[in-house]
């Protein structure tokens, strides 16, 4: 009960009145944990906060930061549908991808090196979590995957050409696609999309007739979590999303954590000082592929 | 007629830099030598591992290094513009050559260098504004690369870490210009009709 003698009660009739309608209909996204479990923790207890009890997580549980089991293990424990990662993929599988995922010897050397301690570190009942996760996740006309339906390692980048976009969406039978991977959350609207198709008939001796339909498409749309563990979008601050079914509002959220507390995890645990000095900074742990397009066939 | 400059002042006060311009404006024959101060001023020196050199040589051709033994005992140009430069924290106690660390002297005789006038900033007004930072203490890293390869892409990670500050605090990070050779391509046989 609200109370305070300056407050318009009409006004907080109409509050929550509008949140009663909307709360049961909206779930939260989350995407690339990063094994940073400062910084799901705070993403977690803002969920809590606007008493949103759906929440779908699009993968990368662990890969680079610090706490991979410790994140596993919260969201096994909060029962978080999860679907698989890259990270979560190679770290099960073994490293498939060639160099042409990352930009620099470098960065593909502290790849490496993340990869190793992560696989080192990760206990067999997470190594089995993880394998045992889906490639995608379905709710009605939601398709949930981590990088496109394609692949987890696909970037789906804001600036895609239009059609590959729509393709993706459209060939994965989604209406609304929920993706991470980038680490920069966006929400992407592909409007007045259409297909046209041409049909040839005719006598083999005879004129040949042609044939247009178009076939119109409805809006489609791609809307991209960010990263909750390594956020890459120009500052330290974790980003998720709340999406409303009803009235297809979608909220991108983005929330301080105690960054340090990770920083000073990852020096602990023995990994690359570096590792904490770019999260500090918010920059990607080792470069993003220049060519981001890219899919490794490997 | 050739001239001998002693040029001292503190880490980062723009002593290689004003020498650059000199070295720049001066038409004729030119030497270079950076001499390593001594420890015992109450502050570390860094040692310069030869990176002033090598940056002065890339920007100006044909730079004669005065620590070169063979080049101590030739014959000196006439016009040669030779430039000492020494890391001093401590202001000269007398004007002039009179305050010039004797303890340089032993290094300088033996490369047969004489200076003809001692600057030193922020006493000197000939010399530009001290720009100094406050140092309490320097030091320098450096790493022998020699049989190592580095892609480009690595090392503009590394350089952009490092003048941000991911390494420490960066007062002066250079780029040292490898000299690479790629043998050339062997000729294949010409195919045969």
């Amino acid at each position: 009960m609200v109370q305070g003698k300056d407050l318009d009660p009409a006004a907080i009739e109409v509050t929550l009145t509008v949140r009663l309608i909307a709360m049961p209909q909206s779930h939260a996204v989350i995407s690339c944990l990063h094994a940073n479990l400062a910084a799901l923790e705070a993403v977690l207890a803002d969920i809590d906060q606007q008493g949103i009890a759906t929440i779908t997580c699009l993968g990368d549980l662990v890969g680079y930061g610090p706490q991979p089991n410790e994140v596993v293990d919260l969201v096994r424990q909060r029962a978080i549908p999860t679907c698989q990662g890259c990270w979560d993929e190679d770290i099960i599988e073994g490293l498939n991808a060639c160099d042409c995922s990352y930009p620099s010897q470098l960065a593909e050397r502290r790849g490496h090196l993340a990869h190793q301690w992560t696989a080192e570190q990760l206990s067999e009942e997470s190594k089995a979590f993880l394998a045992s996760l889906p490639m995608s996740l379905r709710r009605d006309r939601l398709l949930f995957v981590h990088g496109s339906p394609n692949s987890q390692h696909e970037y789906l980048l804001p600036d895609m050409d239009a059609f590959a976009a729509l393709e993706r969406v459209e060939s994965a039978g989604a209406e609304t696609l929920f993706c991470g991977h980038t680490h920069r959350p966006y929400v992407r609207e592909l409007r007045e999309g259409s297909i046209r198709v041409r049909q040839m008939s005719g006598e083999p001796a005879g004129v040949a007739e042609a044939e247009d339909r178009e076939l119109r498409l409805p809006l489609r749309r791609i809307i991209n979590a960010g990263s909750v563990g390594e956020p890459r979008h120009g500052n330290t601050n974790p980003t998720y999303v709340i999406h409303d079914e009803d009235i297809g509002a979608v909220e991108i959220r983005e929330l301080p954590y105690e960054v340090e507390r990770t920083c000073s995890a990852i020096v602990d645990a023995g990994l690359p000082p570096i590792f904490a000095w770019r999260l500090r900074h918010g920059f990607e742990y080792a470069e993003r592929a220049d060519d981001a397009s890219h899919v490794c066939e490997r | 007629m050739s001239q001998t400059l002693l040029i001292s002042g503190p880490p980062g006060c723009g002593k290689t830099t004003w020498i650059l311009s000199q070295l720049r404006s001066h038409p004729g024959p030119c030497g270079y030598l950076c001499l390593a101060g001594t420890p015992d001023e109450g502050l570390s020196q860094a040692r310069d591992g030869g990176i002033d050199l090598t940056w002065l040589q890339d920007q100006r051709s044909g730079l004669q290094d005065l620590a070169d033994p063979d080049q101590a005992l030739a014959p000196r140009p006439a016009n040669l513009l030779a430039l000492i430069e020494l890391s001093q924290f401590q202001p000269p106690t007398e004007p002039g050559l009179a305050g010039m660390d004797r303890r340089v002297i032993p290094q300088l005789e033996a490369l047969h260098l004489s200076p003809d006038a001692h600057l030193h900033f922020g006493r000197d007004a000939v010399l530009p504004r001290q720009d100094t930072l406050d140092f309490s203490s320097l030091q320098a890293w450096e790493r022998n690369l020699a049989g190592a390869v580095w892609d480009p892409a690595s090392l503009s990670s590394f350089w952009f870490e490092l003048v941000n500050g991911a390494y420490g605090d960066a007062y002066r990070a250079w780029w040292c210009r490898a000299r690479i050779s790629i043998p050339p391509p062997s000729r294949s046989p010409s195919p045969s009709a």
